[in-house]
């Protein structure tokens, strides 16, 4: 991630910059005595190779050194005044030392690399949630496209017939006949394709499986964990404990409506210049036959509360203003609903109601 | 006899497209925007139908049909919406309604079952002034004529209603025949009718 000029410079060349740093190293350990620790240098040539972007340079460029160290004793074998067992203990800890930085450095390249790839399945998963969210606003949209579009079509289909009709009745020209004839037929067809549309939009309703909230806004906050992390915001979780009663309907939707929430709850937070910034996320296992999410923020609060929910209301200078009016026609498909309250410190809080899950609606 | 169809949609457009397509079958079309309006025009006395848009402010199509029906004056009605899903289209069924049309729809399929909704109208305007006629007759009965009527519906003999009410084969013989003029009943038949 670091963008200095010498790192990248070093991660680009960094098997070349080993090889030749070796290659210096043994030509000077090569003139000087055996007694001189010069062996010892060869660990930076092995912390450079580890930087080489495929994971066999680093081992390859060491067992290269460990070769050049003991090679050195056979080459130019004199040792000046040294005694023999300092020379060997001498090669022995040049030998250790590049080994253990080895060992060390493939250890980091490891836990780096699950980091980056666990980074890569959030991201992607967030990705589709948010490809999730830009369909069903899509779908929204054109649903309520073609529900506006309905009356004024009924209107023409019939109003065409009519003329049609009358115009078969009476002495009139045969191209106004004609064209009438088409204005009906053509105005039809429009209504087959509004009705394909409504069709397709009531058939999408949500399914009905098990959903457990718990774990829903378990798997959420961790995917948001980075987000709020990157915008120093704390997401606690207040639980209602096992057993807590599942709802019912589409697990993606809900995980969507729980998403939305706690993004924007994440978001709002963020805002906040100074004292804390919190997004609390509760479980409630309220009357009998409801549960609830609420979601707290301690960001500015809510400034009309009556239009959060409508379809392009956002209060964000990038925000479309369909997350929460998609969340709300979720809640109401499953037979619930969201309110909006301003929260008794001053941020906002967001409750999700949905039904409990019972015998006859797992039945169905 | 002539009949009204009643229109009651509370988008003017497909009002009048409706007004229009009614006017085709000759007969006099009258378009309301409002349920509440049409009750207060609605001539109870005249026969017709009714084009019902479901979804409307104030009142719906559901609720109008049902306020009809309470009143005992129901007119046959062609529900029409623009969304229909089968608990409405079964609520309009359970109320009386002929069909349930969805929006946009041709005019054959409306004016079809427009005509069908003004047959339905006549013949049960003459069932119920039969109906009206022979319970006025039943009204005249006396208490006791009442008794024997209800006796020959169960289908007795003479002699078993002589036993039951403790008379005379005579005495009931004279109360069946009179009540037989009273309500002006041909046949036990004729009679059995009114009753139902």
């Amino acid at each position: 991630m670091s963008s200095g000029f010498v790192p990248r410079l070093i991660s680009r060349y960094a098997t070349a910059l080993s090889l030749g740093l070796t290659a210096s190293v043994f030509v000077a350990d090569l003139f000087t005595p055996l007694g001189v620790a010069s062996g010892v240098v060869y660990t930076f040539a092995v912390l450079l190779a580890l930087k080489a972007k495929a994971w066999w340079v680093g081992p390859a460029v060491a067992a290269l050194c460990i070769a050049l160290t003991v090679a050195k004793m056979g080459l130019a074998p004199d040792r000046g005044t040294t005694e023999l067992w300092k020379v060997i203990a001498n090669r022995g800890l040049a030998i250790f030392a590049i080994g253990m930085t080895t060992i060390l450095g493939m250890m980091r390249r490891q836990s780096e690399g699950d980091r980056v790839r666990a980074e890569e399945t959030m991201r992607a998963r967030e990705a589709e949630l948010a490809r999730m969210g830009r369909l069903s606003m899509l779908g929204q949209v054109s649903a309520g496209l073609a529900h506006e579009l309905n009356q004024p079509l009924a209107a023409i289909c019939l109003q065409a017939d009519v003329a049609a009709m009358a115009a078969a009745a009476g002495p009139i020209q045969p191209e106004l006949a004609a064209a009438l004839q088409e204005i009906a037929e053509q105005s039809q067809r429009a209504a087959e394709i509004v009705r394909a549309i409504r069709r397709m939009a009531r058939s999408s309703g949500p399914g009905h499986d098990p959903v457990d909230l718990n774990a829903a806004v378990r798997t959420i906050v961790r995917l948001l964990e980075w987000q709020a992390r990157r915008a120093n915001v704390t997401v606690s979780l207040l639980l209602t404990d096992d057993p807590f009663p599942w709802t019912y309907g589409d697990p993606t939707q809900i995980e969507q409506v729980i998403f939305n929430l706690v993004q924007n709850g994440i978001e709002a937070a963020s805002t906040q210049r100074d004292g804390p910034k919190i997004v609390q996320v509760e479980t409630i296992a309220g009357t009998s036959d409801m549960v609830a999410i609420r979601v707290t923020d301690t960001g500015p609060g809510i400034a009309e509360p009556g239009r959060v929910f409508e379809q392009f209301y956002t209060t964000k200078s990038d925000g479309m203003g369909m997350g929460l009016a998609i969340s709300q026609s979720i809640a109401a498909a499953h037979g619930g609903r969201i309110r909006a309250e301003q929260a008794p410190g001053g941020g906002a809080v967001f409750t999700a109601i949905l039904p409990v899950r019972r015998q006859e609606n797992a039945a169905a | 006899m002539t009949q009204t169809i009643y229109v009651v949609d509370d988008d003017e457009a497909v009002g009048r497209a409706l007004s229009s397509a009614g006017k085709l079958l000759g007969h006099p079309v009258r378009a309301f925007t409002s349920p509440l309006a049409f009750l207060d025009a609605y001539d109870r006395a005249q026969s017709g139908c009714l084009v019902l848009d479901i979804k409307m402010p104030g009142m719906t199509g559901l609720e109008l049909q049902r306020r009809l029906a309470d009143e005992g004056t129901p007119l046959p009605v062609v529900m029409i919406s623009g969304h229909a899903d089968v608990r409405i289209a079964v609520e309009a069924m359970t109320l009386g309604a002929l069909t349930l049309l969805e929006k946009p729809f041709r005019l054959d399929e409306l004016l079809g079952h427009i005509r069908k909704a003004l047959v339905k109208d006549k013949a049960d305007r003459t069932d119920r002034e039969l109906e009206a006629e022979s319970s006025a007759k039943l009204a005249q009965l006396t208490a006791k004529e009442r008794e024997v009527l209800e006796l020959i519906a169960t289908g007795k003999t003479n002699r078993e209603m002589a036993e039951e009410l403790g008379l005379s084969v005579r005495a009931v013989e004279d109360r069946r025949a009179r009540l037989m003029k009273k309500v002006n009943a041909r046949s036990v038949a004729e009679l059995v009718r009114m009753l139902t």
